[in-house]
């Protein structure tokens, strides 16, 4: 049967095309923590906090924001932790609450922040960088192009950063996506497409015009 | 394949979720379509840059007692959900449960069929019963039995098989005591009625009507009451009250009572 030629996935996204099917291992300290005991809840936080302060800090663009964010996340989850179902794994759920509490925080700033924020953005804009180089992996200033990265991120509208922010970077699949943004998978991969072609588009100069010249040829021999 | 039903996949080719047969049409297409090869190349050093993020260490900027101070928050009462949040949770409990829908659904239902067939207005004028119960003859009142009239028997077939007793609407008080003629019977048995339950009440009543009607209406009264043959019961009862203002308007009701009927 003939390959793909071109189906390469990305070494960063082969992992999350299908969900591993295994036993949830946060279900035991949830038993533990409905049951009443607290250490139990803390240990659930010291599990999952990098992770969630992690998603919040590529939603927010800011470490204050995603600290605060992400105790509000665990506030909440103390709250609602009830409503958690064992359909999804407890992640799934977390991630959920997580973005809640994102996008409440993003409301919560304001038009006028906002408003400061794209400026901020625009006198630091990517426009105006020097030459970078064409690669993060084969550059001493891999720091600067993930800052970049990280500010036209930012300018995605968040029904977009969202899906793009789960998928590539925190390595989430369809389904799972959808269940936290409460979406239909179709839409997660329509945004996920667009929130890509938008980025492009923003970070023109760190991508290259053409593809590699392996490809061309595997694709034109 | 078509280019522009190419174009769409190209993340999802990238990422290497699509179907086989769906890859190798795709195959197809870009071997032809430098313009498809292009942007999937720029799709996949755009994932490539943002795989970056994943792999910087993200977390290196969260305090190391960031879990105490959720506990301590959490212990301070911070996570407690609050009247309206106990609310929500009850009310989503019961709705996850059995009964609850169930009883909903019954609950809007009713309401519904009321609201579209009408109900019977079972209608009690205070002092009334108490009236009757006194041993006064019962007044008569001008109840009509009569279909809604929003309701015609043709829009509503239950409403067409099914008898609806309303009153028509009582006039204003304050339309009675200008002197309106039509619909007063029924202050008038109310206030008759008053009289007999709660003399002082209806005596204050009768003070607070205004001094240039309160003649004319006391007239009106006494002459409902004469034709409902309550007249000197109603006297009896405000003079048993004690209430200093109790002999005038009494008087006025005996006066009133001993004109013959016409």
């Amino acid at each position: 049967m003939t390959q793909p030629i071109l189906n390469r996935p990305s070494s960063l996204t082969a992992h999350r095309v299908a969900p591993v099917e295994s036993v949830d291992p946060d279900l035991e300290l949830i038993d533990r923590w409905r049951d009443g005991d607290s250490q139990a809840f803390e240990a659930l936080v010291r599990r999952h906090e990098r992770r969630v302060f992690g998603l919040l800090l590529r939603m927010l663009g800011s470490r204050e924001e995603a600290e605060d964010a992400a105790q509000d996340t665990f506030l909440n989850l103390h709250r609602h932790g009830h409503r958690f179902r064992r359909e999804a794994r407890f992640s799934t759920f977390l991630y959920r609450v997580a973005m809640n509490a994102a996008l409440n925080r993003r409301r919560s700033l304001g038009r006028r922040r906002a408003h400061m924020d794209a400026l901020v953005r625009e006198q630091s804009g990517g426009s105006a960088l020097p030459s970078v180089p064409r690669g993060p992996e084969d550059s001493a200033a891999g720091g600067e192009i993930r800052d970049r990265v990280q500010q036209e991120l930012q300018g995605l509208p968040p029904a977009l950063r969202a899906p793009v922010v789960l998928f590539d970077i925190e390595g989430l699949a369809y389904a799972e996506i959808a269940e936290v943004l409460q979406v239909a998978e179709g839409t997660v991969k329509s945004r996920i497409h667009r929130a890509r072609k938008a980025l492009k588009e923003r970070l023109r100069d760190l991508v290259p015009d053409e593809g590699p010249a392996e490809e061309k040829e595997g694709v034109l021999a | 394949m078509r280019h522009a039903s190419c174009a769409r996949r190209l993340s999802q080719y990238a990422d290497g979720t699509l179907p086989q047969e769906v890859c190798i049409r795709m195959d197809a297409h870009l071997a032809t379509c430098p313009e498809c090869r292009t942007e999937l190349s720029q799709l996949r050093s755009t994932i490539d840059l943002l795989g970056s993020l994943a792999s910087s260490s993200a977390s290196a900027g969260l305090p190391t007692d960031f879990g105490e101070q959720v506990m301590a928050r959490i212990s301070a009462g911070e996570a407690d959900p609050g009247v309206i949040g106990r609310f929500g949770d009850q009310w989503r409990r019961w709705m996850e449960s059995s009964v609850g829908p169930p009883l909903l659904t019954a609950a809007f239902g009713l309401t519904l069929l009321v609201l579209v067939q009408g109900v019977e207005v079972e209608v009690s004028l205070p002092g009334f019963a108490s009236s009757a119960s006194a041993g006064a003859t019962s007044i008569p009142l001008e109840t009509a039995v009569s279909s809604r009239p929003d309701v015609s028997p043709a829009a509503s077939p239950l409403a067409a098989r099914r008898r609806i007793v309303a009153l028509p609407a009582m006039p204003p008080l304050a339309a009675c005591l200008r002197g309106a003629e039509s619909g007063c019977g029924r202050w008038h048995a109310w206030h008759v009625g008053l009289g007999m339950r709660e003399p002082r009440v209806f005596l204050r009543e009768v003070e607070n009507v205004p001094d240039r009607a309160r003649e004319r209406w006391l007239d009106e009264l006494s002459r409902f009451a004469a034709h409902s043959g309550t007249a000197s019961v109603l006297a009896a009862r405000l003079r048993e009250s004690g209430d200093p203002r109790a002999h005038g308007v009494a008087t006025h009701f005996e006066q009133v009572a001993a004109i013959p009927r016409r």
